[in-house]
Formats: structure tokens, C-alpha cells, sequence
């Protein structure tokens, strides 16, 4: 019996010694070579419309792509190599969501690429037109804080955060909790599907005062407001 | 037989001066080609080559193995990855005085990176591997900078390189 138990804990031990020596798992097993991109070149956008009918996206994310629910993110507009990325993340579990786990996990690269081309055809949702850039908030976009080793919000999203290249998402007219919940998720490590840490790094030498702050300044129009004035009044105070 | 430059100069001294800068030309090309097949003179870049692409799928510069690794005579092997914006990891600490080599990566555009105050710079062309073979022996902290445009980002591309003096490392 004692021996029995001995050999138990010695297995265990040199199960739990073994493990670092195991290489870590990539952040995304997605990399933008020439098949993917391929991929996304040749996707069909009138499949991806089909697609999200059956697999009803709209339930979360609105019917055309932009969500209702201020916990939910905007996907309409967003650059199909972001949002193909984010779908191969959930299905390899490299992004944690039970929920869109099960939507994708029996689809194909073809299927996932349609549905990215499809929504990021969209028109995107707009940032609040009265949203106000504050002095902090200036300087954490268009400058970053290099003694924080902390990089411009803008260098990678855009000067007007409507995002960059492969994997750098647009970021204005996204929800205001969803952003503040995605950046929160970084910086505490919950979420690490971004190659190389970039996003860990940055939102780890946040606060959590300015990642609201952040979050605030992208953030897109309430739902609840009237669409009516919508042409008045466009004054954005980015501009200078 | 005829000079052949006498149609376009009729001054003898003057196609004198022509010959002998052409012989000059010549004969200094020509020593340094022998000196560099003598020598075996490479580019001074490290010419092996990698897919930018899938950089962070392959075994030397997956995320977990970036960073500094020491070797078997002591000296230092630094990993790292160039991408916009930044040089990953973003913090590289090292000793000073102590053969350092820096193994860099491109993982999307072409980048160079410099660390002002010392003799280490290199530019880092996607698909092939960087080396900077260097040893700091002023401790301090300084910066890599990226000096080659790679984007509207680029003046935001910089990290950090903290030399310790060499008695205090590991302690």
C-alpha cells in the first residue's frame, strides 16, 4: 500500500517537474503568411452573410454587426485578418469564450474567413461625435509615456483608431465596457492572445483610472441615443 | 599604337593624369577584392535566413524562448523579435564587460536597431536573422532605438537595455 502510494507521488512529481520543460503553446497558432492571406483574399462575403443567419451572430453582436449590449464588441468594419484572427483564437482556445468557442469550434478556415470578410464589409460603428480628448488622454495616444515604456495608443491603432494592419483592431466606436473589459483582461493576463505580449505589455503599464479614460475616448455613440440630430453638431474635439 | 583617348584630349599631360587615376581605380579594386577572397570577407550582416510570418511559430523565436540566455564559456545570447512598434522583450538585462551576442528578428517590415552610446547597431531585414556580436563595459541604461522607417509608429519604437555593473548580476 505505502508503496503503491510512493510510486503515485513519484509520478506526479515528475509529471509537475516535466512540465516546464514542454514548450509553451504559442499566443496564436494564426501567423499572416501567404496562405492566410490567400485565404482571406479569396473568401466570399455573400457565404459569411449566410453563415452568420445560421450561425446567429446577430444575437450578441446586432444585426449588422453592431451590438446593442455595451459588454459585447462592435465587429462591424473591423479588418477581416483581426476578426479571422480572433475567430481561429477561440476555436483553439487560445481566446477564452465558452460561448464562441461553441459557435466555432466545427467550422473551417474557409468558413471563419468568409464570416471575417463578411462583417468586415460593415459600416462600422462611429465614436461619440462629442467626445472629448483630455490632456492625459492626448498624451497616452499620440504619445505614450517612454518611461513606462508605454507606446502611443495611435502607433499601432491609428492616429484615428480606426485600426492598423493584420492584427491591430480598430478601436473607435467600440463599446465603452467591452474596451475597458478587453484592456482589463490584459493587463491582468486573462487574456493572452496577443503575438508577442504587445498587448499585456501596454495595458500592464496602464492604470486602471487611464484604461477608463481610454476606453471612454473610443468609445462608440450610447444605443440609447437619438439618431435623429445625428448630421448636427458634428464636432469632434480630436481635431486641432 | 594609338592612344585611345587622343579623340577626346589632345594634351599629352592631361591623358597622363587620365591613365594613371584609371590604373589607380583599377589597381585599388582589384587589392581589395584579393584582400576580401584572402581574408574571406563576409557582408557584414549574419546571412541565414528565416520566415518573418511565422516568426513567433518557429523554435528560435517563439514567445517563450526570447530573452537572455547565458552559454557554456559565460558569454551572453540575447533573442529578440522586431515588430511595430517595439523590440519584444521589451526589457533585456545584462552584465557588463561580458561578450554579448544579440540575435534579432523582423517579424513584419524592415526595422534597424541602435543602442546610442555604444557600437551596437544593425538593421534587421525580414527573413533574415540579425546578429550583433558586442560587449558593453559602461553599466547604465540605455535604449534600443529603431533606425530605420517602418511605419507611421516608428519614433514610438524603442525598449530598454539596462547594463549592471559585472559584480552585481545574479546577486
Amino acid at each position: 500500500m505505502f508503496g503503491k502510494m510512493l510510486r503515485l507521488i513519484t509520478v506526479f512529481a515528475a509529471m509537475v517537474l516535466f512540465v516546464p520543460v514542454v514548450n509553451a503553446e504559442p499566443s496564436s497558432a494564426v501567423a499572416f503568411d501567404l496562405p492566410t492571406i490567400r485565404l482571406l483574399k479569396s473568401a466570399d462575403p455573400a457565404s459569411g452573410e449566410a453563415l452568420a443567419e445560421e450561425e446567429n451572430c446577430a444575437k450578441c453582436h446586432g444585426d449588422d454587426g453592431v451590438s446593442d449590449d455595451e459588454d459585447d464588441i462592435n465587429i462591424a468594419g473591423m479588418s477581416a485578418s483581426y476578426l479571422f484572427k480572433q475567430l481561429r483564437d477561440y476555436q483553439d482556445k487560445n481566446r477564452d469564450d465558452r460561448d464562441m468557442y461553441k459557435k466555432v469550434r466545427y467550422l473551417e478556415d474557409k468558413q471563419l474567413a468568409d464570416l471575417a470578410v463578411w462583417f468586415a464589409s460593415l459600416e462600422p460603428a462611429q465614436p461619440a461625435p462629442d467626445r472629448i480628448m483630455t490632456a492625459e488622454v492626448r498624451k497616452l495616444v499620440r504619445h505614450g509615456d517612454p518611461e513606462r515604456l508605454l507606446k502611443a495608443c495611435a502607433s499601432c491603432h491609428g492616429s484615428d483608431g480606426r485600426g492598423g494592419q493584420f492584427d491591430h483592431p480598430a478601436l473607435a466606436g467600440q463599446n465603452r465596457i467591452y474596451l475597458f473589459d478587453s484592456m482589463m483582461a490584459f493587463k491582468e493576463e486573462d487574456r493572452t492572445n496577443d503575438i508577442y505580449s504587445r498587448m499585456r505589455y501596454v495595458s500592464a503599464a496602464l492604470t486602471e483610472a487611464e484604461i477608463e479614460a481610454l476606453a471612454d475616448y473610443y468609445a462608440a455613440d450610447l444605443p440609447e441615443e437619438d439618431d435623429d440630430d445625428e448630421d448636427e453638431d458634428v464636432d469632434d474635439s480630436e481635431e486641432e | 599604337m594609338r592612344d585611345p583617348f587622343r579623340s577626346i584630349c589632345d594634351d599629352d599631360l592631361e591623358r597622363r593624369w587620365i591613365w594613371i587615376s584609371l590604373i589607380l581605380a583599377f589597381a585599388m579594386g582589384g587589392l581589395l577584392g584579393l584582400y576580401a577572397v584572402a581574408s574571406n570577407i563576409h557582408p557584414p550582416s549574419n546571412v541565414e535566413t528565416i520566415d518573418s510570418s511565422r516568426l513567433h511559430l518557429t523554435e528560435e523565436f517563439a514567445e517563450d524562448k526570447l530573452g537572455v540566455k547565458q552559454n557554456d564559456d559565460g558569454s551572453l545570447t540575447v533573442t529578440m523579435v522586431a515588430a511595430r512598434y517595439g523590440f519584444f522583450p521589451p526589457v533585456i538585462e545584462v552584465p557588463s564587460n561580458t561578450p554579448v551576442k544579440f540575435r534579432i528578428a523582423s517579424a513584419d517590415v524592415l526595422h534597424g536597431v541602435h543602442v546610442p552610446f555604444t557600437n551596437a547597431t544593425a538593421m534587421i531585414v525580414p527573413g533574415y536573422i540579425s546578429e550583433i556580436n558586442t560587449s558593453f563595459p559602461t553599466a547604465g541604461k540605455y535604449s534600443f532605438l529603431c533606425n530605420e522607417y517602418c511605419g507611421l509608429g516608428h519614433d514610438s519604437m524603442w525598449s530598454r537595455l539596462i547594463v549592471v555593473p559585472e559584480s552585481t548580476q545574479g546577486k
